[in-house]
């Protein structure tokens, strides 16, 4: 988990955030990049991945561009591409650069050509083990894990340098507000609790536990063990959610209804078990949607 | 500042004289005329040959405690308003009922009169029983920001309009983010959003699969989309796609080719199909909102419904809360304060209350102009902090003025505060004419430009009662100065000085003091009390028949001796009271006047007050500070000598003589020339002084004392210097009145008693002036007593006799007779004369004889 806390001899690692995998960024992605680096006083390597796959396209006999609108259609070159990729990289860095100055949070930024998931490697490889991977572009159900590429799960798999990916739906807005995490087994209880205090203390909201009360689990021993961890006066709130009786949705809709920021699952669990749930529960919050291994 | 004058400002009574004045021509008449003038003003003017001495009831009207017919004022209604001002109160019910347009009162009258208060007592009277006026208030032009509207409304009902809104709007405070924040409200608008992104997603995966089925990628730009053969999940690289065969890289190509214009005409729908978002947005946020919004202002709506104006005004704030609702929506929290509807962005639909006469009571309104009035504390103005903080609603900062709070009622302005700042009466007049009120602009902002400039907010109209007050000065300097004036103020409310003493006067003062007593919450005055106060009424006004209505000094005079009572332990206020604080008063406010006497006594100031001498007399000046009168004598001399008829006025050569005082310089050479010229010139030259005068002198009231000391020099007949002359002469020798003859007598008594009273000591004063005496108590227990003598004479005949001890001499058919002093001023004069007529042929030079003296 990020809530490692490196020595001073130690690479500590970053907070990567992705960009070029559309158009715009997500204000509220580059956002949570920001409110994470310092949740965890770390740093932000803001990466601008030129997808190799476009210069192949681009070098093709016949390559054309259709415009947004859908209006115009243009003959597509390297060069063309090229510089529209220094373009486009240069405006994007220069915001999130922006934004990190603003908040106390160093940035570096820098461009890479080549496959996402490898770059995304490289790049957590080169800064330590405690990365957190943030998406820039919005992410929607509907077509996968909606990052226009890789999914959760290869992202998972090819990144080993990484404790989690935070992604941003389409309607979330904000960062501010109780920060959740859902626990479904006491293993991760610990870590994903303290991410969450200390998401918390930067974002000024509060930290909340969500214990999914599982089908065939055994919810009242757990319940237990749980408040014995809190303690006689816990300073994280803790709520059981009745798996038996909401459905994912529903658990969105009351994340929505008490105004959660940051929401923390384990991706492979209940509530994001797949690309696809992960990236359609990602777009029912109007928060960032931080998956943890 | 201290300076000193013959006369007061006031002009003195008309004196008598005779009616054949009249038929004098204005120009020097002819002998013949002048003679026949004079016989015919003869009877009158010698029917007494003597200056008359006074009783010492002459000198003071007093009022009989007994004959009051009460104990102490507690016995008495206190009097309602003033007294004996009938004509200008009928004025002012005159003015107040005339609906004609221009016709404003102007109250002119004394200060401390008591007439603002009296007069705002009765028009406030008046106006409670006359129909409340409709109320104003100003609101917002939705379709036009830049012209606020003003709404009347039925009196008392702008209040509940206003608080009927701003209720409204805290509801939808809460109620409308609270619609916005709904599941239902939100889950709709998800749908929407849903089914515009779903149709585009939808459309996009269908472009996807086929591209898919078709092994094409589609691929994302940086600035649109791309399209291009993949194998394996993977563009193919361009060296693998060129070594496909023809036909084959064809295909590909075509197929590309189609998917791209499919792609191209799926993009394009976009800006349609988010303007039809927009819509559905748009719609449902109405939907959402329309409902509180209709209940917020439902009952509103009913209430005004009979307003035809006031319901247009809800029925577009209705349509506007609904057409900008999503604005509502959110960024604001819930509060139940006025401020914070002022905050907030339902600032712009609050209502303004400029007028609500309803708030005061029943009846009209009655305004006062506050002192150091504006043109926007006169007709309201933009507040420029306002402005700033809601510029798109100009009526929230829109602050009424006094004609708003006057409208439909009366209001009473200081005439001095206004003509004193020319715009705000300017502004006064411009609202009058047009009958309506115009907001002034606000003040400039930093730039220069006035905050407010550009706005064009409603007129409203204007029906109010301007009630001026000022004194006559100020009234016939504005009827002089400003044509606007007369038109504007139609009729006038002229207040009385002073009304006659009488029974049934006496008793009203009396009433008047109890009001005084009571207003004041002081002791009850006894009858002694009362008497001793309308006996200093009377004083006050210069008349022992008539009482001052300056009420303002008698309740001070009221007030202090009401102190003097405590002082004394007494529970009512006595003549002993009165007196005291009379005395008092004056002790506070005689420094000046002790130390003009103090110089008397010790000799530094020379004057007089025995034995006689020539060319010299003692004259009475009188001189005010700070509102104190008093008087010392003065020693005034004359020298004459041979020359080419002038009289020189050494006052008016030092330029220390007023107009006035010239004027009655020349007219004694008028008299001597009517006189005694009539068959030679007057080779005369005199030259007049006021002796250790070093102030400024004005008036006319010692040209009597000024001519009988040339007389004196002239007929080298010592004038007694036991005596003071007041009294101006005219060119028949006729002695006419003066004003401050109290002060003057009392001020040589002063000086007299001081070195001891002879029994011989005394004033002459006109005749004309008996009327006026209301002398202090010891001066009228001296002349009880024998020991001082007021003397009234009517012609200078007389006061020469008597200042000389010699007969006057009346001209007969032989002259004066030489033994008289105008027989001996004539025999003067005819050698003057002669000697110039000698001195003109040259046949021998004059002797040296001299020319008289005023000196011992």
């Amino acid at each position: 988990m990020i809530a490692h806390i490196a020595h001073a001899d130690e690479q500590r690692g970053r907070v990567v955030l992705w960009l070029g995998a559309s158009g715009e960024p997500h204000d509220t992605a580059v956002d949570a990049a920001v409110r994470l680096a310092q949740a965890f006083h770390s740093e932000i390597d803001s990466l601008f991945i030129e997808d190799g796959q476009l210069f192949d396209l681009a070098d093709l006999p016949f390559a054309r561009e259709i415009s947004l609108s859908g209006r115009r259609t243009r003959s597509f070159s390297m060069d063309a591409l090229a510089q529209d990729m220094q373009t486009h990289a240069s405006a994007l860095q220069r915001r999130v650069l922006a934004r990190a100055h603003a908040a106390d949070v160093v940035a570096h930024a820098r461009v890479m050509r080549a496959d996402p998931v490898g770059a995304l490697a490289r790049a957590c490889t080169e800064n330590g083990p405690w990365n957190v991977v943030t998406v820039g572009a919005p992410v929607r159900g509907g077509d996968g894990a909606g990052l226009g590429g890789p999914g959760f799960a290869e992202l998972f798999d090819a990144v080993q340098a990484t404790t989690g990916i935070v992604v941003a739906g389409t309607h979330a807005r904000r960062t501010a507000g109780p920060v959740i995490a859902v626990v479904e087994d006491l293993e991760r209880l610990a870590p994903m609790m303290r991410a969450a205090e200390r998401i918390a203390r930067a974002t000024g909201g509060d930290a909340r536990l969500w214990l999914l009360d599982q089908p065939h689990g055994h919810p009242d021993w757990t319940e237990g063990q749980i408040r014995l961890v809190l303690g006689a006066d816990p300073a994280v709130a803790l709520e059981v959610v009745d798996m038996t009786r909401h459905t994912v949705g529903d658990v969105a809709g009351m994340m929505r209804s008490q105004g959660a920021g940051f929401v923390i699952s384990r991706f492979g669990g209940l509530l994001t078990p797949t690309d696809a749930d992960a990236a359609h529960f990602a777009e029912q919050l109007e928060g960032p949607l931080f998956l943890v291994r | 500042m201290f300076f000193k004058r013959l006369t007061k400002d006031k002009q003195p009574p008309a004196p008598v004289v005779a009616k054949s004045d009249e038929a004098a021509p204005a120009a020097a008449p002819s002998t013949a005329t002048a003679e026949a003038n004079a016989a015919a003003a003869v009877p009158a003017l010698l029917s007494r040959t003597e200056a008359q001495s006074l009783s010492a009831a002459d000198l003071r009207k007093t009022v009989d405690p007994d004959a009051l017919g009460f104990k102490t004022t507690a016995d008495l209604e206190p009097a309602q308003g003033l007294i004996g001002q009938d004509r200008a109160f009928k004025a002012i019910d005159f003015g107040l009922s005339m609906k004609a347009h221009g016709f404003n009162i102007f109250v002119l009258g004394p200060a401390a009169s008591g007439k603002s208060t009296a007069v705002r007592a009765h028009v406030s009277k008046v106006a409670a029983d006359s129909p409340q006026p409709d109320d104003w208030v100003y609101v917002n032009r939705f379709d036009d920001p830049r012209r606020p509207r003003a709404l009347a409304l039925p009196a008392g009902r702008a209040r509940a309009f206003s608080e009927g809104v701003n209720a409204a709007l805290r509801e939808l405070l809460a109620t409308l983010p609270s619609a916005f924040a709904s599941e239902d409200h939100r889950a709709r608008r998800r749908a929407i959003d849903e089914a515009l992104r779903g149709s585009q997603d939808d459309a996009m995966a269908v472009i996807h699969a086929k591209a898919a089925q078709q092994n094409i990628a589609v691929l994302r730009t940086p600035l649109g989309f791309g399209m291009a053969p993949m194998h394996d999940g993977r563009v193919v690289k361009s060296e693998v796609f060129n070594q496909l065969p023809e036909t084959m890289r064809r295909d590909v190509e075509t197929r590309i080719a189609a998917l791209e214009t499919e792609l191209g005409a799926l993009l394009a729908r976009g800006p349609q199909a988010e303007k039809d978002h927009r819509r559905q947005v748009a719609a449902l946020n109405e939907e959402t909102a329309r409902r509180p919004i209709e209940e917020a202002l439902d009952a509103l709506s009913a209430d005004f419904s009979d307003l035809p104006e006031v319901a247009g005004f809800l029925a577009g704030l209705e349509a506007d809360l609904v057409a900008n609702c999503e604005q509502f929506a959110s960024d604001f929290a819930p509060s139940r304060t006025t401020t914070a509807l002022q905050k907030s962005v339902f600032a712009r639909y609050l209502v303004t209350v400029v007028a609500d006469a309803g708030a005061d009571g029943p009846g009209a309104p009655v305004c006062d102009l506050p002192m150091l009035p504006t043109v926007a504390s006169l007709a309201g103005h933009f507040d420029a902090a306002a402005m700033a903080r809601h510029p798109d609603a100009p009526a929230l900062a829109i602050r009424p003025g006094a004609l708003h709070r006057a409208n439909g009622g009366a209001l009473l302005i200081d005439a001095r505060d206004v003509i004193g700042a020319p715009d705000v009466w300017a502004t006064l007049k411009a609202a009058i004419k047009a009958s309506e009120i115009r907001l002034a602009p606000c003040a400039s902002d930093t730039a220069g430009a006035p905050a407010s400039s550009g706005l064009l907010p409603d007129a409203i109209p204007l029906a109010v009662k301007v009630v001026l007050f000022g004194d006559a000065e100020l009234f016939h300097q504005l009827e002089q100065s400003d044509p606007d004036f007369a038109r504007l103020f139609k009729v006038q409310a002229d207040f009385d000085e002073t009304i006659a003493r009488s029974k049934e006067n006496d008793r009203d003062y009396a009433r008047l003091i109890a009001r005084m007593v009571e207003m004041h919450g002081l002791k009850p005055a006894n009858a002694a009390g009362v008497a001793r106060l309308i006996e200093e009424a009377s004083r006050l006004a210069e008349h022992r028949e008539r009482l001052t209505l300056e009420v303002g000094r008698v309740a001070d005079v009221v007030q202090e001796a009401d102190y003097w009572a405590s002082e004394a332990g007494r529970k009512t206020i006595t003549g002993d009271d009165i007196r005291r604080a009379l005395d008092q008063r004056t002790r506070r406010a005689d420094r000046v006047r002790t130390h003009a006497h103090d110089a008397i006594e010790r000799g530094v100031v020379l004057v007089d007050t025995s034995g006689s001498k020539t060319g010299q007399i003692n004259g009475l000046s009188l001189a005010q500070k700070s509102g104190f009168s008093f008087a010392r004598p003065v020693r005034i001399t004359a020298r004459v000598h041979l020359g080419q008829g002038r009289v020189t006025d050494i006052e008016r050569e030092a330029t220390l003589g007023g107009p006035m005082h010239s004027k009655g310089v020349m007219i004694l050479w008028g008299y001597l020339a009517g006189r005694f010229a009539e068959d030679a010139p007057l080779a005369l030259a005199a030259t007049l002084v006021f002796e250790q005068s070093y102030d400024a002198v004005d008036g006319d009231s010692a040209s009597a004392a000024e001519l009988f000391a040339l007389l004196s020099a002239l007929a080298d007949a010592p004038l007694r210097q036991d005596l003071a002359v007041t009294g101006s002469v005219n060119q028949w020798g006729e002695i006419q009145a003066v004003g401050g003859v109290n002060e003057k007598i009392e001020g040589f008594f002063d000086v007299c008693a001081a070195r001891g009273l002879s029994g011989s000591q005394g004033v002459l004063i006109p005749e004309a002036n008996r009327q006026h005496l209301m002398l202090r108590e010891d001066v009228v227990a001296a002349v009880r007593e024998g020991r001082f003598n007021v003397s009234t004479i009517k012609t200078v005949d007389e006061g020469i006799a008597l200042m000389t001890g010699l007969e006057a001499g009346q001209k007969g058919a032989d002259g004066f007779g030489a033994a008289t002093v105008n027989g001996r001023v004539a025999a003067r004069l005819r050698a003057f004369a002669e000697r110039s007529r000698a001195f003109a042929a040259g046949r021998e030079r004059a002797d040296a004889a001299p020319s008289g003296s005023a000196s011992a």
